[in-house]
C-alpha cells in the first residue's frame, strides 16, 4: 500500500456523513522499534484544512507570523483524527470507517504533539 | 564537503520520534546518501497491505517519476509517470524504493541513509540524461573548480 | 601567516564579498526601470526601489538564516511547506519567469556590445547565449562571479556623473521625499512603474540564487556575520548605483521629454557628462551585470528544478553527476537565446518580466517566512518580532502588488 493511496481520500463515517479529506498520517512506532523500522500506521489526519498542518502550524513549532497561528489554530479544531483501528474499508479514494464523525477527536482537544520536542531544533553547531 | 560535493557530517543527526506525522517528517523531505549528496526527495511511502485486526507498517521511501505521478495527479501526474517509466531499461513499473532499514537519522537538510548513491535505485532519469545528452558533451567530466 | 596577516585577508574577503553583492544586485531590470522612471517621473518613484530593496533584504536576510541552521534552499522549503500541487504551480511560474529575465539579461548584454563594438545584436546574443552555458558547465564559478562582481562596480561611474551634471539636487530630494504623479503623466502609468521598480530589486531568481549559493558553500552559524554583512550593506549600496542611474535621467532625458525606449539612452547622462570614456566605463558595468545575471538566472532554473524533484545539483560538481540539473540549464538558456533571436525588443521584456516577477513574489517568499518562524527547524535562529512584523507587512504589500499588476500592465499597455 501506498500513502499516496490515504492521503486525499475522503472519509466517511458510519451514518454516510463525510467526516473530510485525510491530509496526513501519523505513524506511532512499536515496541521493538529503532530508526525507521517498526512504525505503524496509528491515526489518519483529517479534516477541512490541510494547509496549517503541512505549514507546520499544528504543532505549535510555527508560532509566527502574527496572524497565522492564531488562524491556523482555529482551523485546526476542525481537524479530526480517526484512529486507523477505526477503518472498516478502504474503497478507492473512499475510506469508511465504523464510528460516527461525533465520537472523532479533533487535534486541538488531546490529539497531542507528534513528538515535536524530541527533534531537529538548534544543535549546537 | 568533498570533493564531489557531499557532505560528511554524518555525526549532526537525530532520531525520529516516537509520534510521526508523514507529512511533516518524511514527505517531500530530501533523500541524502551516506555522503551527503542528494539522491532524491521522498515522493511517496510504502506501507504494508493492512492484515485484518494489525495496523500497516512503514517499510520503504519512494521516489522518482513512478511515486511522482500520483502524487500531482490527473492528466499531468499520469504523463510524469509515463515518461519517468520510459526512461528505465527495464519493464518494471514499481517506483524506486528505499527501505527503512537503510535511513541512519533525519537531518535539517533531509533523510540520511547508510546506502551510498550508486547503490539506490533512484537515479534512472539521471543515467539517462547524462548518458544520452551530457555525455555526449565535451567536458562533463572534470568539476568546475574553484570555491572561494 | 601571522594572526594580523590573517586578519586582513579576512577583512578583504569580507569586502570583496560585500563588493560582489553590490555589483550583483544590479541587473538589466534594475538599469531600464532606473533610466525610465527617472526620465519620465524624475525621482518621485524613488520610494519603490527602497521599498523593493527593504523587502530583498528582509527575506534575503531570512532565507539565508534558514540555509545556515537548516541547510535547507528555497526551493527545497516551497515543496515541503506548499506541497506537491502547489509547489509545482510555484515551480513553473519560477521557471517561466526566470526564464524571461534571463532573455532579458542575454539581450542586454547583446545590446551593450553592439554598442561597444559596433557589430550587429543579432551576432552577440547567440555568443553570449553560448558563452552564459560555458560559464555554468566549465568555468570555475568562484573566479567568474567574483571578477563580474567587481567589473560591475564600474556603474559607479553614474554617480560620478551625478556630479559633473548639473543635477537639481533639491529639487531631487523633494521629489523622492514627496513622491506625487507628475502633472503630465497618469497615476495608472505611475503605479505600474512604482510595481516594475519594485520587481526589479526582488527579482524571484536572486533569492534562490543567494540561498542555494549559501547551501553550497556550506553556510552554517558562523556565517551569519558574513551573510547580513552582504545582505544589509550590499544590497542597499546596490540600491545606491541605481538611484544614481534615475537620477542622471533627470537632468539630462526629463527636460528633453526623452522617452526611454533603448539601453543606450539610458546611458546618454554619462556620455554628456564623462565623453567616451565614462561611455566605456558603462559599458563595461552594463556588460559585467548583464551577463552576471545571465547566468544566475540560468542557475536558478537549474537549482529550482533539481530542489523540487530532488535531483542532484550543484555549481561545483561534474556535470556528469548532476546531468538532470545541467539539462535543465542547457534548455533553458537554448530557449532563452532562441526567443532574444526573434528580435523581441529587450527593453520591453525587462519591463514585462520585472512586473511578472513582482506578481510571483507571495508564492515564492510566503514559505520562507514560515520556516523561518518554525522552532523546531531553526531553533533560538527563529524570526525575531522585527523580522516578522516588517515580512509580513511586505508580504501583504506585495500581495496587493500582485493584484493589481496583470490589470494595470494591460491598462498602460507595459507603461506605454
Amino acid at each position: 500500500m501506498r500513502a499516496v493511496q490515504l492521503i486525499g481520500a475522503r472519509v466517511v463515517d458510519r451514518d454516510g456523513q463525510v467526516v473530510g479529506t485525510v491530509h496526513d498520517l501519523r505513524l506511532v512506532a512499536g515496541p521493538h522499534a529503532h530508526g525507521l523500522i517498526g512504525y505503524r500506521l496509528d491515526t489518519l489526519i483529517t479534516g477541512t484544512a490541510g494547509v496549517g498542518d503541512r505549514l507546520g502550524y499544528a504543532t505549535g513549532d510555527v508560532r509566527g507570523p502574527w496572524p497565522l497561528p492564531w488562524l491556523f489554530s482555529r482551523l485546526a479544531r476542525r481537524v479530526l483524527l480517526v484512529p486507523w483501528r477505526d477503518v472498516v474499508a478502504v474503497e478507492g479514494r473512499v475510506i469508511r470507517i465504523r464510528s460516527s464523525a461525533r465520537q472523532l477527536r479533533s487535534l486541538r482537544d488531546g490529539g497531542g504533539d507528534p513528538g515535536a520536542r524530541d527533534d531537529v531544533a538548534g544543535q549546537p553547531e | 564537503m568533498t570533493a564531489d560535493g557531499g557532505t560528511h557530517d554524518l555525526g549532526v543527526r537525530y532520531g525520529f520520534p516516537h509520534r510521526l506525522d508523514v507529512d511533516r517528517w518524511l514527505l517531500d523531505r530530501q533523500i541524502l546518501d551516506v555522503d551527503g549528496v542528494v539522491v532524491g526527495t521522498v515522493d511517496d511511502l510504502e506501507l504494508t497491505d493492512p492484515a485484518p485486526g494489525a495496523a500497516p507498517e512503514l517499510t520503504g521511501l519512494l521516489c522518482g517519476p513512478a511515486a511522482m505521478g500520483p502524487r500531482i495527479g490527473g492528466r499531468l501526474g499520469v504523463w510524469w509517470s509515463v515518461i519517468g517509466l520510459r526512461m528505465r531499461n527495464t519493464a518494471d513499473t514499481e517506483p524506486a524504493r528505499i527501505p527503512v532499514a537503510e535511513v541512519a537519522g533525519a537531518q535539517p537538510s533531509g533523510l540520511r541513509l547508510r546506502m551510498h548513491r550508486d547503490a539506490v535505485g533512484t537515479l534512472a532519469l539521471a543515467y539517462w540524461t547524462r548518458e544520452k545528452i551530457v555525455r555526449r558533451i565535451p567536458g562533463s567530466g572534470r568539476p568546475s573548480r574553484s570555491r572561494r | 601567516m601571522t594572526g594580523l596577516g590573517r586578519g586582513w585577508k579576512r577583512l578583504l574577503g569580507v569586502a570583496l564579498g560585500v563588493m560582489t553583492a553590490i555589483g550583483g544586485f544590479v541587473d538589466i531590470g534594475n538599469i531600464v526601470t532606473s533610466g525610465l522612471a527617472g526620465a519620465r517621473f524624475g525621482m518621485s518613484l524613488a520610494w519603490a526601489l527602497v521599498f523593493g530593496t527593504i523587502g530583498m533584504g528582509l527575506y534575503g536576510e531570512m532565507a539565508g538564516r534558514v540555509v545556515a541552521v537548516t541547510q535547507r534552499a528555497t526551493f527545497n522549503l516551497v515543496r515541503e511547506r506548499l506541497g506537491v500541487r502547489a509547489g509545482l504551480v510555484n515551480l513553473a511560474a519560477a521557471l517561466l519567469l526566470t526564464g524571461l529575465t534571463m532573455a532579458a539579461e542575454i539581450g542586454g548584454a547583446g545590446i551593450t556590445l553592439q554598442l561597444g563594438s559596433g557589430i550587429s545584436y543579432v551576432i552577440w546574443v547567440p555568443v553570449v547565449g553560448l558563452a552564459t552555458w560555458l560559464v555554468i558547465w566549465r568555468v570555475p564559478f568562484g573566479v567568474m562571479e567574483r571578477v563580474l562582481g567587481l567589473l560591475g562596480l564600474a556603474l559607479v561611474v553614474f554617480v560620478v556623473a551625478l556630479f559633473a551634471l548639473p543635477v537639481p539636487w533639491q529639487e531631487l530630494l523633494s521629489q523622492a521625499a514627496q513622491p506625487a504623479v507628475p502633472p503630465d503623466e497618469g497615476l495608472a502609468t505611475w503605479l505600474f512603474f512604482a510595481i516594475s521598480l519594485i520587481g526589479s530589486a526582488v527579482v524571484p531568481y536572486q533569492v534562490v540564487f543567494f540561498s542555494s549559493g549559501g547551501v553550497e558553500e556550506g553556510w552554517r552559524r558562523r556565517d551569519l556575520g558574513e551573510m547580513r554583512l552582504n545582505v544589509f550593506v550590499g544590497f542597499p549600496l546596490g540600491m545606491v548605483l541605481s538611484l544614481a542611474i534615475m537620477a542622471c535621467a533627470v537632468p539630462v532625458l526629463q527636460p528633453r521629454g526623452v522617452d526611454v525606449q533603448r539601453l543606450e539612452q539610458v546611458g546618454l547622462p554619462v556620455v554628456a557628462a564623462l565623453g567616451r570614456v565614462g561611455l566605456l566605463v558603462m559599458l563595461l558595468g552594463f556588460f559585467a551585470a548583464t551577463f552576471a545575471a545571465a547566468a544566475e538566472c540560468a542557475l536558478s532554473l537549474g537549482y529550482s528544478a533539481a530542489q523540487y524533484f530532488g535531483w542532484t545539483w550543484g555549481k561545483f560538481r561534474r556535470p556528469a553527476q548532476a546531468p538532470r540539473f545541467h539539462v535543465v540549464m542547457l534548455a533553458g538558456i537554448i530557449a532563452a537565446t532562441a526567443l532574444m533571436l526573434t528580435t523581441i525588443d529587450p527593453v520591453q521584456l525587462t519591463i514585462v518580466s520585472v512586473v511578472l516577477g513582482a506578481a510571483a513574489i507571495p508564492l515564492t517568499y510566503f514559505p520562507i517566512l514560515v520556516v523561518a518562524n518554525d522552532r523546531s527547524a531553526m531553533g533560538r535562529y527563529v524570526n525575531g518580532p522585527w523580522a516578522n512584523t516588517l515580512g509580513v507587512v511586505f508580504l501583504v504589500v506585495m500581495v496587493v502588488v500582485s493584484v493589481i499588476s496583470i490589470p494595470l500592465l494591460f491598462l498602460t499597455k507595459a507603461g506605454q
